[in-house]
């Protein structure tokens, strides 16, 4: 008797160990992988905060001494009817890259999110980015449009413009 | 027996752990949950891009086409003359779409010089804006889209959601969009756009310069008088006689009664001829911004016995040249207004009794209205 008991201890103990090493290879198997839906929609968010809100809109809720302003209040801003968007594009068409890149830093710094990092590119050239692009990001997504916009006399454009985003 | 079965326990343990493992194990369902995901956002930036086109890209390169198209129609009547009404609308459309006008361009690299040469429509007419978003489209963002060019429909209108300072474009068009994983076929889209007319010429003025532009007498070449100033006064302010001057510059105001619109001077005006009820305008005329002096006042052109209102003084609408029988074939002069000088603002200048009615200037006890007095 007691040596079928001493059997049934031993038993139950490698049923136990069995379960628990199974346990641990069910709970630690789990592959990391990058969240491939954040990064598309923080791309597709990051281009619309640039693209639909007005140069009024966005100033109505800026302080007196932001960029912004800075910007309307020395003349290089007219139009406040365009969107923040179309502003970088004019700047850029321009030749004040640095302005575009102001405005467009002056919207994202708001949203910006530690563990991403996001890019804006206006006809393949990079205008703003909240942290360098490097070959081993983790995923990288990207949302895309084209902008045209109009003067008294013309249309520009279509001009490309592309967001990336990517988890650092 | 005994170790046998303790055996058999030990392997149905094993088995029952394995099983376990196998159905905690990730299974290919959770890749293509990631996958939706992603697809999800592919259609979303796809629709973003469809209600760019309705929204956007279409009003856009609309109104563009249709500011340069009524430049192109104004400089058309200052070289060539007076369109039909029945045409403007055709020519108007066909300007629009293509930049040509019964077929020729208005380009001056059309061949076209003696009647347009102005050029406002190159690369803006809304064929060449179509092919353009088709192209970006496609290269960019790998989107098929197609309009239906020979099937759009654009209309020109000024009514009460434009008012006299505003000209309306009107478009129906037709198109698909192919973005693979969904497609869209719109199909007759109306939209409309609207433009200020601020700054374009008064086809009255500008012709009538063009075709007294050789005669003697101290003419002013000065083409921004016919120019299109709207006055800051509304028609309940116009007993402000001083506002309305300002100073010699001819602003236009609104005249609801018996005034052409700004679309109307682009036909000839004769009679039977009907007043726009939502958008008709004048400007008062200051023949010393115009260059007009006692030579060209004289009876050989026809102004000296004209009211000093445009649509009056370049057409028969008005006294003495309207048939209506009964109507007041007088003209006053405006007291302090009104002088015989001829380097003074506002030289020889009278209206006539409608007009001197509608400004309330008949008789307002600090500029009184008096019969003409002949400056000659």
């Amino acid at each position: 008797m007691k040596k079928r008991g001493y059997f049934f201890t031993i038993d139950a103990f490698i049923a136990m160990g069995v379960m628990v090493i199974g346990l641990m290879l069910v709970l630690f198997s789990h592959t990391y992988t990058p969240y491939q839906e954040q990064t598309t929609v923080l791309a597709n968010s990051n281009l619309k905060d640039l693209s639909v809100p007005t140069i009024k809109e966005v100033n109505a809720n800026s302080g007196y001494m932001s960029e912004l302003n800075t910007l309307i209040r020395n003349g290089n801003i007219t139009q406040m009817d365009n969107t923040i968007l179309e502003q970088a594009i004019e700047f850029c068409l321009t030749g004040r890259e640095e302005n575009a890149s102001v405005i467009v830093g002056e919207v994202w710094t708001s949203v910006e999110q530690e563990q991403y990092g996001t890019s804006l590119w206006i006809d393949g050239l990079l205008i703003f980015d909240t942290a360098t692009e490097n070959p081993d990001s983790k995923f990288l997504a990207s949302s895309k449009m084209f902008v045209i916009g109009y003067n008294a006399t013309h249309t520009w454009g279509p001009i490309n413009v592309e967001v990336r985003a990517w988890q650092k | 027996m005994k170790g046998k079965k303790g055996m058999f326990f030990t392997f149905m343990a094993v088995l029952i752990v394995s099983a376990l493992l196998f159905s905690f194990a990730p299974q290919s369902y959770v890749s293509v949950k990631q996958k939706t995901g992603v697809i999800q956002a592919r259609v979303d930036s796809s629709n973003n891009y469809v209600e760019n086109v309705k929204g956007v890209y279409l009003e856009r390169a609309l109104r563009v086409a249709s500011h340069n198209a009524i430049k192109s129609l104004v400089w058309r009547v200052n070289y060539s003359g007076y369109i039909p009404e029945a045409n403007v609308q055709r020519n108007f459309s066909e300007l629009v779409l293509r930049g040509t006008m019964d077929g020729v361009s208005v380009d001056s690299s059309g061949g076209c010089e003696a009647c347009i040469a102005k050029d406002f429509m190159i690369d803006s007419n809304l064929t060449y804006s179509l092919e353009k978003i088709e192209n970006a489209s496609r290269d960019f963002l790998k989107i098929e889209t197609v309009f239906e060019k020979d099937t759009i429909k654009i209309e020109l209108f000024q009514d009460n959601t434009t008012g006299p300072w505003q000209v309306g474009a009107r478009m129906y068009i037709n198109y698909t969009i192919e973005a693979g994983l969904a497609n869209w076929t719109i199909t007759r889209q109306n939209l409309s756009t609207r433009f200020s007319i601020e700054g374009l010429h008064n086809p009255l003025i500008l012709r009538s310069r063009t075709l007294q532009g050789g005669a003697t007498g101290g003419w002013h070449d000065a083409s921004n008088v016919s120019k299109i100033v709207v006055s800051n006064l509304t028609e309940y302010e116009y007993d402000k006689m001083s506002s309305i001057l300002e100073l010699g510059n001819m602003t236009y105001m609104f005249r609801y009664d018996v005034a052409p619109s700004f679309l109307q001077r682009l036909s000839p005006l004769v009679v039977p001829f009907e007043p726009s009820e939502c958008c008709g305008m004048e400007v008062l005329i200051n023949p010393n911004k115009l260059g007009y002096n006692s030579v060209a006042l004289t009876a050989s052109y026809g102004y000296r016995d004209k009211s000093y209102v445009d649509w009056c003084m370049y057409t028969l609408l008005c006294p003495p040249d309207d048939p209506i029988p009964t109507a007041v074939h007088q003209f006053y002069n405006v007291s302090g207004v009104s002088t015989c000088r001829e380097q003074d603002n506002f030289f020889a200048f009278k209206l006539d009794a409608n007009t001197l009615a509608y400004y309330g200037w008949e008789n307002n006890g600090t500029q009184n209205a008096t019969q003409r007095q002949p400056c000659d």
